[in-house]
């Protein structure tokens, strides 16, 4: 290819008008931003449903936690969580001279 | 009397949308002049010029007005064309070469002085930047079409002078054998 022709089509390319935009096409524009600035409607249950997962890790933290706790408690040779429920629920549970 | 675009913008991020509404209005013409480089297909051009607002619009904060406002929205609409070429490459053959004419191409082939158009050099243009990659097209474009300076070309795309320069000569090679390729092509039938 010559340079000449090399050169001619960027000339011509670059000398074409572009398309113009339509009529309204800014009214499109911010319709598309408004609905996207719109907050969206959240009902209750999905509320409820996004706090899942934190759920989820609390319930998961306080399992860890009653679990070392009961390791801890082995350790030191005292009794454990299960002996210690049942230590504090005999006295009303199973008491015979009521409280 | 109007108002200009950094006090648009500021009324824009304090939430009036209408002001982004004017702002549109005034660069329409030029982004989507940006974007007719990288897309022929009006229809699509009018999809990107939306992105490139909407992409501007999310992305105002970042807008620290050193630069014009214009200039900065060219910036997203060169990375809104550029990601849209990439999505559209595996798509690149299905576009009939024939929509081009046989005219372009007998202006390729022949010596003879002859009258080409401006729409059809775009087109043939447009066929051969087929053979680049979507980060060759955009430095050709801004360079060849938008007349940036390299150091301009970096500025925008954020690559170095190096990686520019290298990259333009690449692009320039492909665009050339690209083109030869096409003069050396059967004429269509009609």
């Amino acid at each position: 290819m010559n340079p000449r022709k090399w050169n001619q089509i960027f000339e011509l390319a670059r000398s074409e008008p572009p398309p113009d935009p339509p009529p309204g096409f800014a009214a499109r524009v911010t319709r598309a931003l408004e609905r996207e600035a719109r907050p969206v409607a959240v009902s209750l249950l999905e509320e409820f449903g996004g706090l899942l997962p934190r759920f989820a890790v609390g319930a998961a933290l306080v399992i860890v936690l009653c679990v070392a706790v009961d390791f801890g408690a082995g350790a030191l040779g005292e009794p454990d969580l299960a002996a210690g429920v049942s230590q504090a629920s005999e006295p009303w549970l199973f008491a015979t001279k009521g409280f | 009397m109007a108002s200009d675009d950094a006090e648009l913008v500021a009324r824009t991020r304090s939430g009036a949308v209408d002001d982004f509404g004017e702002l549109v209005r005034r660069h329409q013409g030029r982004i989507f002049a940006v974007l007719y480089r990288y897309e022929r297909d009006a229809h699509k051009v009018e999809d990107l010029a939306q992105e490139t607002f909407l992409k501007a619009w999310r992305a105002l904060h970042q807008f620290d007005g050193r630069a014009p406002f214009e200039h900065w929205l060219s910036r997203i609409a060169s990375h809104v064309a550029v990601d849209h070429l990439r999505r559209e490459r595996r798509h690149r053959d299905e576009i009939p070469l024939p929509a081009l004419g046989d005219e372009a191409l007998e202006w390729l082939r022949t010596e003879e002085p002859r009258a080409l158009e401006a729409g059809q050099a775009a087109e043939l243009l447009a066929l051969a930047m087929r053979a680049l990659s979507p980060a060759e097209q955009l430095v050709i474009t801004l360079q060849e079409l938008e007349g940036y300076s390299v150091k301009e070309i970096c500025q925008r795309t954020g690559s170095s002078s190096v990686a520019v320069r290298v990259r333009a000569l690449r692009a320039r090679a492909k665009l050339r054998r690209a083109l030869e390729a096409l003069e050396n092509q059967p004429p269509l039938k009609t």
